[in-house]
């Protein structure tokens, strides 16, 4: 991100920051866009004083319209874009970054070993010692322009979440500013719940049971504010904790003639143990078709052949591990499952290192294809909202639960793109609807999947978040215990609603 | 071990347009004419020519050449046809200096007639200078971020070939220098000399069997200039005049995401992350901001931005920026490129 | 010249009844650049230090498709050849795995620091020590700093034909290749005779990934030396391959490889290989170019508030003509 030349003053709102990548629309509102930290403390301590609600924005790649604005002003994060200090630990380092700092230029800090700190104080015994090895942050969300503040806001994951578990995991402190104006250090372990209460700084209690709102009993402050999408306050800064970057990394795609072999492999991986598998992904013929589609118009594909004809559907898998013949044990292995199934082990892709951001490519290039699907539709006049799952249902094998998505589909003449990680079935499944009675039909199927889901204990908002699209349908899925337990947060960190107002709960 | 001996000769590989010579051949005289002031030399052009013949040397005397040399009887040669010309002139007037265009051909030429001279050539020239009979050959080292000066010390002749930056690019170079006429040492104000040869065949050589000629301004990922039309153009109107210009001066034209989104141009228009990338040596955006999904999309050598908005991060990547509202700029752009 | 259909380069062909076989032997030369943005340059010797991992030239991944598709529809075999550090031997490992026959290294400090008159030079040498060949491929150009001299000069120092900017492959029999060359301004159809060297565009091959049984199997890479390309049959005419001492009349004195559309004949090595000194073909002394310094440019960035219509105009013409040489 570059520095505009000159601040302006201009207030008003373009219309690029009252939509995020769901096309949401938002409500006309001032924009404010401070240049640093100083400048973003002084409009929020106003904005709290004068009772202004805010509404924040990162790059605005959300699904669920969290960042866009329904009340009061916009204010985007996107100046304070820089990292600001690293520090050694007993485990690693730690980078604090600004929120606006994008994950794209993360990765690329990170393999070049060089940041444009904002702190002077960075020691150069620390830098020498992090330059000795590569570093990486383990959470790989697909969209790589977005910003460290959003994926923590709405607890991001991606494929490497099979291993490494969402961003949470890898966060080992915020700074955040609360209602009361004032900003304090949240570390891992420090404030957390005890019989159903917490302490908060700055000396209020929060008295709700963790487990309604899907954390353990010890959980902490930290694991109630990520994921906490703008609710409760405005994070300021966050330390992310870095790991050394495996030596080898592997990406391998199977190319199957039917979903069943397809889903069949995949349960094959899950049951048995591949030492260095990081993530496992599957890709149905509608995703393949969309990666195709996108091949017209999308440069970096043009880079990596098509899928082979022929090909029904595709598994991704990801290896990481410092000794490469583990990797090419699991390889072999992975290849015996294939021909198991009675897979084409020649239709498979092996990509290594540097090249196994082609497959990351192809597995990005599927919600990409879509939102550009979507806008063809809405350009025919109608607003289409894609009506997309986002849970995990633990328990069924990934074969049955796509058997039986697609009998329901068939049953309500609705068609699907369907993508997703084979863990705990945490899939996407995209039902483009074109008119009324489609959408309809589509809302109820959702609704009756989610409660499937939630009998077998799936998480129902996983990666996206529930932000302003998905209220209705939270309010209904959830068990009410779930929504008021989320209410008497917001009640407590933000009673005067002035932090992202209207995201996840409907007053 | 022999000194290649050589005379007072910088050869120039001329190409003939439309009217006359290509602007790059007029620059390349340009850029020989203020070597030759430095170094006491005379400029020779080469071309090569087919049934049409030699154009009348009148239209040459401004050049600064002193002698034409064109080989005749190829009407459209292949590389190393060209390079085959290249060489016989080359071994009859033992040039110290040979310039070629940098273009696509000229890419192809040069190091033909080089590799046969077993002499050296530094490729995309963007300045050129001589020290003491050396020739000092600047051009973009690496990833672009600096410059080589690069020098053929002992083999004869030095080879150049010459691209043109955007004005201003660095120090001392002459590439740009205003058109004037250069004063031909041994001749002033008269039309050069000419020397007809007959074209050499090389042996054996590639066949071209047919030829389709293509319209570059639809090709935005290989077109050299494109017109990149923003959200800043208002609605499809503007869009149709960012068009219309592009049009004007011969670039494709593509668009931003969010101008697409709006219809205001076709998907396979789209420039950014989850569209085209293109690779021109010159971008125009028109209205663009420049964000980061957007400039992932472009390797332009040279960008000018139009923006109303001083805050548009392209401000800040453009070699040539301008904060004006584009509804300024139209009516008076319509009587300029018309 | 035989009729062949369109070689449709993203499908591996499956090979018809009567199939035709041609005995030909392809090489590509390929180079390992550095991987994303570039590592530190030495100012003083002015080439890249090479620091991370590297990665195949993309042109260069075309050029191995366009190689591979002539192996798959005609039985071709294909050698890779390069020429750089030791780390580039892991490029050629990697593009092994999409197919060909055989790799091949030049690596030497002897090498280091050379243009690209002397990297055609080691390229010409390594040819024709392990050809004969009948097609060597390049990619247009690399990315690191690029010429596109290199092709060309090659051809030239192995007395070949050369045919650059090839966008499609139509056809090809013992005697010639039919393909296509893609100008920004035209599209030819053309055929160049063997023995001879072409060029690739970069995105007109889109280059096939390595299945997973092709990765894990074994593979190697042989490594060449600056010695070992004294054994060279391009070296009988020593003289012609040096620079300073040849006097342009004489420089064409030598053709090597094919006359005709006759078999290859290979003419004798230099009679004592001890001779051959590399720093006269190769690297800093073997160039006939040198850096003589490298510089920071002026960063050109000009924000101009309000221009008139005019000052705009000019602008915007000026760059366009200095880009539409």
């Amino acid at each position: 991100m570059i520095n505009p030349p000159f601040p302006s003053s201009d207030p008003k709102c373009p219309p690029s920051h009252l939509r995020d990548e769901s096309r949401f629309q938002g409500v006309q509102a001032e924009l404010k866009t401070p240049a640093d930290h100083r400048a973003l403390a002084e409009l929020a301590v106003k904005s709290l004083e004068r009772g202004q609600p805010m509404t924040f924005q990162g790059a605005r790649t959300g699904l669920c319209g969290g960042c866009v604005p329904l009340a009061g002003q916009a204010v985007s994060l996107t100046l304070l874009d820089r990292p600001i200090s690293l520090e050694e630990t007993p485990e690693g380092f730690e980078l604090r970054v600004q929120p606006g700092y994008d994950l794209a230029s993360l990765g690329r800090d990170l393999s070049r070993r060089r940041f444009d700190f904002i702190s002077a104080k960075v020691k150069a015994e620390t830098l020498s010692a992090f330059r000795s090895r590569p570093y990486f942050w383990p959470p790989d969300p697909g969209e790589r322009t977005a910003t460290i503040g959003g994926l923590a806001s709405t607890r991001a994951a991606g494929p490497g979440a099979h291993r490494y578990g969402s961003v949470a995991e890898h966060i080992a402190g915020l700074n955040f500013l609360m209602a009361d104006g004032q900003e304090r250090s949240v570390r891992r372990g420090r404030h957390f719940f005890r019989n159903g209460r917490m302490l908060l700084p700055g000396g209020q209690e929060l008295a709700v049971d963790p487990s309604r709102l899907g954390l353990s009993e010890e959980a902490d402050l930290l694991d109630l504010l990520i994921g906490s999408q703008g609710m409760y306050g405005l994070i300021t800064s966050l330390d992310l904790k870095l790991a050394p970057a495996p030596a080898h990394v592997w990406a391998l795609v199977f190319f199957l003639d039917s979903e069943e072999k397809a889903a069949a492999l995949a349960d094959v991986f899950l049951a048995e143990p591949l030492s260095p598998l990081v993530s496992l992904d599957y890709l149905d013929e509608a995703s393949l078709k969309m990666v195709l589609s996108l091949r017209k118009t999308a440069s970096k594909l043009l880079e990596i052949p098509p899928p082979p004809l022929g090909a029904a559907a595709a598994v991704l898998l990801e290896f990481h591990s410092n000794d490469e013949s583990e990797i090419e044990s699991a390889a072999a292995k992975a290849l015996a499952g294939c021909q198991k199934v009675g897979g084409d082990p020649d239709q498979s892709w092996a990509l290594t290192d540097a090249e196994a951001e082609k497959m990351r490519i192809v597995r990005h290039a599927v919600p990409e294809g879509l939102g550009g699907r979507l806008d063809q539709i809405r350009a025919k006049g109608y607003p289409v909202f894609n009506v997309a799952s986002d849970f995990t249902r633990p328990g069924p094998s990934l074969t049955r639960c796509l058997a039986e998505y697609r009998r329901d589909l068939k049953a309500q003449n609705l068609e699907a793109v369907i993508f997703g990680h084979a863990k705990d079935n945490n899939l996407h499944v995209n039902i483009l609807t074109e008119n009324v009675s489609q959408t309809k039909r589509a809302l109820e199927l959702m609704a009756d999947w989610l409660g499937r889901a939630r009998e077998t204990g799936g998480k129902l908002f996983q990666e996206h978040g529930v932000g302003k699209l998905k209220r209705e349908l939270f309010a209904q899925a959830e068990k009410k215990e779930t929504v008021d337990a989320w209410r008497t947060v917001k009640k407590t960190l933000d009673p005067h609603a002035l932090f992202n107002p209207q995201n996840m709960l409907a007053d | 071990m022999n000194r290649i001996q050589t005379s007072n000769v910088i050869l120039v590989l001329l190409e003939e347009a439309e009217q006359g010579l290509s602007p790059l051949s007029h620059s390349l005289l340009r850029a020989a004419g203020e070597l030759a002031k430095q170094g006491q030399l005379l400029v020779y052009g080469l071309l090569v020519v087919g049934a049409r013949g030699l154009p009348g040397l009148e239209t040459f005397v401004s050049l600064g050449m002193s002698k034409i040399v064109a080989f005749s009887g190829l009407e459209t040669p292949t590389a190393q046809q060209a390079a085959e010309c290249l060489i016989a002139a080359i071994k009859r007037y033992r040039p110290q200096i040979v310039l070629v265009g940098a273009n696509e051909r000229g890419r192809e030429i040069a190091p033909l007639a080089a590799a046969a001279c077993r002499t050296g050539l530094t490729a995309d020239c963007t300045g050129l200078r001589l020290e003491n009979g050396l020739l000092i050959q600047t051009r973009p080292a690496f990833d672009g971020n600096l410059l080589a000066e690069i020098v053929t010390p002992l083999a004869r002749p030095q080879m150049a070939s010459v691209r043109l930056s955007a004005p201003a690019d660095e120090g001392p170079g002459l590439v740009n220098s205003p058109v004037r006429a250069v004063e031909a040492p041994a001749a002033l104000g008269l039309a050069p000399t000419a020397e007809i040869l007959p074209a050499p065949k090389p042996a054996r050589d590639l066949l071209v069997l047919n030829r389709t000629r293509l319209d570059s301004a639809d090709d935005l990922e290989k077109a050299p200039v494109v017109v990149a039309a923003g959200l800043g153009l208002n609605g499809p109107e503007g869009v149709a005049k960012a068009a219309w210009l592009a049009d004007k001066i011969g670039a494709a034209l593509g668009g931003t995401r969010a101008v697409v989104e709006r219809g205001w141009l076709p998907g396979d228009r789209q420039i950014g992350l989850s569209g085209r990338t293109i690779r021109p040596g010159l971008l125009i955006a028109l209205g663009v901001s420049g964000s980061v999904q957007f400039m992932a999309g472009v390797g332009a050598r040279t960008i000018v931005a139009v923006n109303s908005d001083p805050r548009a991060p392209i401000l800040g990547l453009a070699q040539f920026g301008m904060v004006i509202e584009l509804e300024e700029l139209w009516p008076e752009f319509e009587e300029i490129f018309s | 010249m035989t009729k062949t259909d369109l070689i449709d380069q993203n499908r591996p062909c499956r090979l018809p009844e009567e199939f035709i076989i041609l005995d030909l032997r392809l090489a590509v030369c390929l180079k390992q650049v550095p991987s994303g943005q570039s590592g530190e340059t030495d100012p003083r010797k002015g080439f890249v230090l090479r620091s991370g991992p590297g990665r195949l030239n993309p042109f260069d991944g075309s050029a191995i498709e366009l190689a591979m598709s002539l192996k798959d529809r005609f039985g071709a075999s294909v050698d890779l050849i390069s020429m750089g550090p030791k780390q580039a031997e892991q490029t050629l490992l990697e593009a092994l795995c999409l197919g060909p026959d055989r790799a091949f290294l030049i690596s030497d400090p002897a090498l280091v620091g050379s243009d690209s008159l002397a990297t055609a030079r080691a390229l010409a040498l390594t040819l024709s020590l392990l050809g004969p060949y009948d097609l060597v491929v390049c990619g247009l150009t690399t990315i690191d700093g690029g010429t596109s001299q290199v092709p060309p000069s090659l051809s030239r120092l192995l007395g070949w034909p050369f045919a650059g900017r090839l966008c499609k492959v139509v056809g090809l029999n013992e005697k010639e290749l039919h393909f296509q060359q893609r100008y920004q301004d035209e599209l030819l159809e053309a055929t160049l005779p063997l023995p001879g060297v072409v060029s690739t565009l970069r995105e007109s091959f889109t280059p096939r990934l390595p299945s997973i049984k092709a990765k894990l199997a074994p593979k190697k890479v042989t490594v060449l030396s600056a010695l070992d390309l004294a054994r060279s049959p391009l070296l009988a005419n020593q003289e012609s391959l040096r620079t300073e001492t040849v006097d342009v009349a004489q420089a064409e004195g030598f053709s090597f490889g094919r006359s005709g559309g006759g078999p290859a004949k290979k003419t004798e090595p230099p009679a004592d290989p001890a001779e051959f000194d590399p720093a006269l073909y190769f690297g800093e002394k073997g160039s006939p170019t040198k850096i003589q310094a490298i510089r920071k440019p002026k960063p050109p960035n000009r924000v101009t508030v309000r221009p008139t219509a005019a000052e705009a105009a000019a602008v915007i013409l000026e760059a366009v003509k200095a880009v539409k040489s």
